[in-house]
């Protein structure tokens, strides 16, 4: 079984990095998923920046590629496509997937603003919560319509959120800690639940 | 010669001279009454006489003899068969009495009427045995160990034969409850029979329970069925007195009975009508008899019930001010919560208020616990209508100090307004209320609406009170403002009166200390010359005398007396600083567009499209507007009403400048929220700040405790969000419901 190599690794980072910077850029990302047989829009892509620590969005830094590959003590393609297809699997631990998470919103979040823009909160809500939340369609409609931004706080608490909360809201206390988006997301819900049941 | 008893016989000569002692020594045995002669006495006179008196038949002898002979036979020791004797007698013709009457068969009336007229015999039979039994009566009693005397032995005996007989107790039992019965259907009945059948049974102490018994089980049946008629068919007025003549009838009925009986009756009834009913009763017309301050209807009520709430687990007071509290509350939500009815709300919540105090004094007798529920129910349906009655209350006080002594004399205004006061105190959102009333108060003086300056001063000492000296303290530094402009102006005549630098204007200026009034907008108008010449005289003069203070114009509480000459007639018109720069325009032009006006006063638009609806659209329209219309839009025009003439030449135009608009209304309300918000802000760290560590629901707990205003969760929670962002505090993150300060 191949370990790691420093100088693969380094030969490996130099295939995708761009000219003139010692980092792989968009560029380069598309080169090394279509050399691992993965597609962009799969999550795992997501969780191997996590696993790398990325600062950068789409950008992976030299140091963050070797350190990265050594803790995954993999040097070659064909190897390291493996290792990243192990890491799907991390989504379904609660802890790593609250971790990886809560990363998500620093590593999408433009550094200027304390808040993450309310495209972006979308976009990352429907990868990420893909298949994890039944009302993820509700949410994203409503907050579409009655949010500007999203504090880390919200997107934080929204998690415990779908985690714990009942797919028909039942036992919802909005004088509890929620917060105030959240509560109106479940008036709403619920009257989007109560018309559909309705129509049927 | 010597025999017993002898010895005191001898002569008494012999006596001395024989200087023998004199012993005297009683009887060793005492004399005996031989049987024979008692048993004689009794047979031919006592018994006789006994007999002929129960016969109702002339006695032989005469009462002294019969005296004397019972007085014998009692020094005789004859006294235990003396009285074996006689209870043997007497219970032998009561006994013979009683089994015939058993033996017959008498019609119900007949039976008791007998059993009366037996019991009267025996009576006074006895009454009058006794008298000539009076000897061995004393005697016995005090021999014996009984504590009875003769007559109550007489009692006893008849007692025991009435009891032995049960066709007899029983029968007049069913007579006497029957009694009882046709009285109440209203049947005339023999009320003296009546009561001396129950002073029999009273008075003997016969088997009280049996009759006692028979009473309540028909008076419940009778009452349970009566009370259900009564209460469908009448009101509840007539319903309750029927209740009270029923209870006293009732004890009257009975009054010759134990008091324990007539206290089981009372309580039969007491619940038959009233405690099984309460609830029945009160949802008659409770509400109706309270709607109509009926004070003496509901005092019977009050009453009534609390003759029922003395019932074990009956809880009628509890009811009662259950009913009252609901009663407040619908009525004060009606008040409170109709937008519609907003002008009125105050002068309803102080009647109410009135209407309250009058039927918890007088129909309720000052009950603690049904004044303390109203007062409190009260209270928070007024406060479930958030800031609107602060605002209100303001209002209706401005209203009373600009009307002053025209309308009501001063001890109505003194009182109204304490009540106002007392409204006021239970009202949430006082910062609402100060914000309007300094608003309120700040027009009065600038437009010198005050009616009475006793009235405003009486005021502040209240406000002071129950706002506190820094609210005041504004409010008094208004005036004091207003006083020294009057000085200011004063001083500022007597140096331009010869400068005459304002030309024909007379100006006033009230100067203003910013933080004792209400704020003002800021503006940015365009003076015509001549008034910002005013202007810079009077700041140049002020500023003299006040070398570090800065002056800010504000004019929207300005206003002018323009002298217009049309060519019809002169006028005077009164009108708002704002008004005026429109109108002076027209000096110059005869027709002008709402763009231009707009451009050339730099108003606001909202305030332009008022003044300009009050000058083209009123009643006195100085100018026209092109087109006609009650609205004004961007692309009219305006134009000189060159034909304008009015019978009176001074006229006002800025009626409405000394009331608050739409938007300072609304201005005032968005201030205090603003400031609600900071104290919520304060109010939340400070507390974070002390405890360091706090569940959610220990934080909503505390703050709704600390806060004075109304605060609707949602908007704390959406506080607590907002210092979470800033990092003022933050989320536990083993717990999502606790929160951690952080320095």
């Amino acid at each position: 079984m191949p370990g790691y190599r420093e100088k693969d690794a380094i030969s490996l980072f130099n295939k995708y990095k761009e000219e003139d910077v010692d980092k792989i850029g968009l560029d380069g990302l598309e080169r090394l998923y279509g050399d691992l047989s993965i597609s962009l829009d799969d999550i795992v892509t997501l969780l191997f920046a996590w696993r790398l620590n990325t600062g950068t969005l789409c950008e992976i830094t030299k140091d963050e590629f070797l350190s990265g590959l050594r803790g995954m003590r993999v040097c070659d393609i064909r190897s390291l496509k493996s290792s990243i297809e192990n890491l799907r699997p991390l989504i379904y631990d609660q802890k790593n997937f609250r971790d990886f998470y809560l990363w998500c919103f620093d590593y999408f979040r433009d550094s200027r603003y304390k808040t993450m823009d309310l495209e972006t909160a979308k976009a990352v809500w429907a990868q990420l919560l893909k298949e994890q939340y039944t009302h993820l369609d509700l949410w994203l409609e409503f907050i579409e319509a009655n949010a500007c931004a999203i504090s880390r706080d919200t997107y934080s608490v929204f998690l415990n959120f779908t985690w714990s909360v009942a797919d028909d809201f039942s036992g919802y206390d909005d004088t509890a800690a929620w917060p105030v988006l959240i509560d109106e997301f479940v008036e709403y819900a619920r009257g989007k639940l109560a018309e559909r049941e309705q129509e049927i | 010669m010597e025999s017993p008893g002898s010895r005191m016989g001898q002569n008494p000569a012999q006596a001395r001279t024989s200087s023998k002692k004199l012993l005297i020594r009683p009887f060793s045995t005492p004399p005996q009454m031989p049987d024979e002669y008692f048993n004689q006495t009794w047979e031919n006179e006592l018994l006789g006489a006994i007999r002929a008196i129960q016969d109702k038949q002339p006695v032989r002898f005469s009462y002294e003899e019969l005296y004397r002979k019972v007085e014998d036979l009692c020094r005789g020791n004859k006294t235990t068969q003396l009285v074996a004797k006689l209870e043997a007698e007497c219970e032998k013709h009561i006994a013979k009495q009683l089994k015939d009457l058993e033996d017959s068969t008498l019609s119900q009336e007949d039976f008791l009427a007998s059993i009366d007229r037996i019991w009267e015999d025996y009576f006074s039979e006895l009454l009058t045995i006794r008298s000539i039994f009076l000897f061995l009566d004393r005697k016995y009693v005090i021999h014996t160990t009984y504590e009875k005397n003769l007559f109550d032995m007489g009692v006893q005996v008849f007692v025991k034969r009435f009891t032995a007989s049960t066709k007899v107790m029983d029968t007049s039992i069913k007579g006497i409850v029957s009694l009882i019965d046709k009285d109440r259907m209203g049947e005339v009945i023999d009320k003296s029979l009546f009561k001396r059948l129950l002073t029999m049974f009273a008075s003997t102490k016969l088997n009280t329970s049996q009759l006692e018994q028979s009473i309540l089980t028909v008076s419940t049946d009778y009452f349970r069925v009566k009370s259900l008629e009564n209460l469908q068919e009448n009101d509840i007025v007539t319903y309750l007195r029927y209740v009270e003549r029923q209870m006293s009838l009732e004890s009257e009925r009975i009054s010759c009975l134990h008091q324990s009986t007539r206290r089981a009756l009372s309580v039969v009834l007491e619940k038959n009508l009233l405690v099984n009913h309460l609830s029945s009763i009160l949802a008659k017309g409770f509400d109706q008899l309270c709607d109509e301050t009926r004070v003496e209807d509901l005092k019977l009520l009050n009453r009534l019930f609390g003759v029922a709430d003395l019932h074990d687990g009956c809880e009628a007071y509890s009811m009662l001010r259950d009913s009252f509290g609901e009663y407040v509350r619908e009525k004060v939500d009606q008040i409170v919560s109709n937008p519609e009815q907003d002008d009125s709300m105050v002068p309803n919540l102080l009647d109410f208020m009135e209407k309250r105090k009058v039927l918890c004094e007088e129909a309720f007798e000052n009950n603690e616990a049904i004044a303390d529920f109203s007062k409190q129910t009260m209270e928070k349906q007024i406060n479930k209508r958030p800031n609107k009655p602060a605002e209100y209350v303001a209002k209706h006080i401005d209203h009373i100090l600009k009307a002053g002594n025209k309308k009501y004399s001063e001890d109505e205004l003194t009182s109204t307004l304490d009540k106002l006061i007392v409204l006021f105190r239970r009202i949430q959102g006082k910062d609402i209320f100060e914000a309007f009333y300094e608003r309120d108060l700040a027009k009065r003086l600038l437009f010198d609406r005050s009616a009475s300056l006793d009235l405003e001063n009486s005021m502040i000492s209240k406000l002071k009170v129950e706002c506190g000296a820094s609210f005041t303290r504004k409010l008094e530094g208004m005036f004091k403002d207003v006083d020294l402009s009057t000085d200011i102006m004063h001083s500022f005549r007597e140096n331009r009166r010869s400068a005459g630098a304002l030309g024909d204007i007379e100006l006033k200026v009230n100067v203003l200390t910013t933080g004792f009034w209400p704020s003002m907008a800021k503006e940015e108008l365009k003076l015509p010359r001549e008034l910002n010449d005013c202007q810079e005289t009077f700041t140049t003069f002020y500023l003299e005398s006040h070398k570090s203070r800065v002056l800010r114009w504000q004019y929207g509480n300005g206003s002018c007396v323009l002298s217009a000459t049309f060519p019809k007639r002169r006028h005077l018109l009164s009108v708002s600083l704002y008004q005026t720069l429109i109108l002076l325009l027209f000096n110059k032009v005869e027709t002008l567009t709402y763009k231009e006006i707009l451009a050339a006063t730099g108003l606001s638009e909202s305030e332009l499209k008022r003044a300009l609806l009050s000058l083209a659209c009123g009643r006195h329209r100085v100018i026209l507007k092109q087109p006609k219309g009650k609205v004004v839009d961007e692309d009219d025009s305006f134009v000189y009403n060159s034909g304008f003439e009015k019978p009176l030449v001074h006229l006002k135009i800025n009626s409405i400048q000394a009331q608050s608009t739409p938007e300072e209304k609304l201005e005032t309300t968005e201030t205090v929220f603003k400031e609600r918000v900071h104290h919520i802000d304060l109010a939340i760290v400070r507390i974070m700040k002390m405890r360091q560590m706090m569940t959610h629901s220990r934080l909503i707990t505390e703050l709704l405790e600390q806060l004075k205003f109304p605060h609707p969760i949602p908007l704390l929670k959406k506080r607590i969000e907002y210092l979470i962002e800033n990092l003022y505090i933050e989320r536990d993150p083993t717990n999502q419901q606790k929160y951690k300060y952080l320095a």
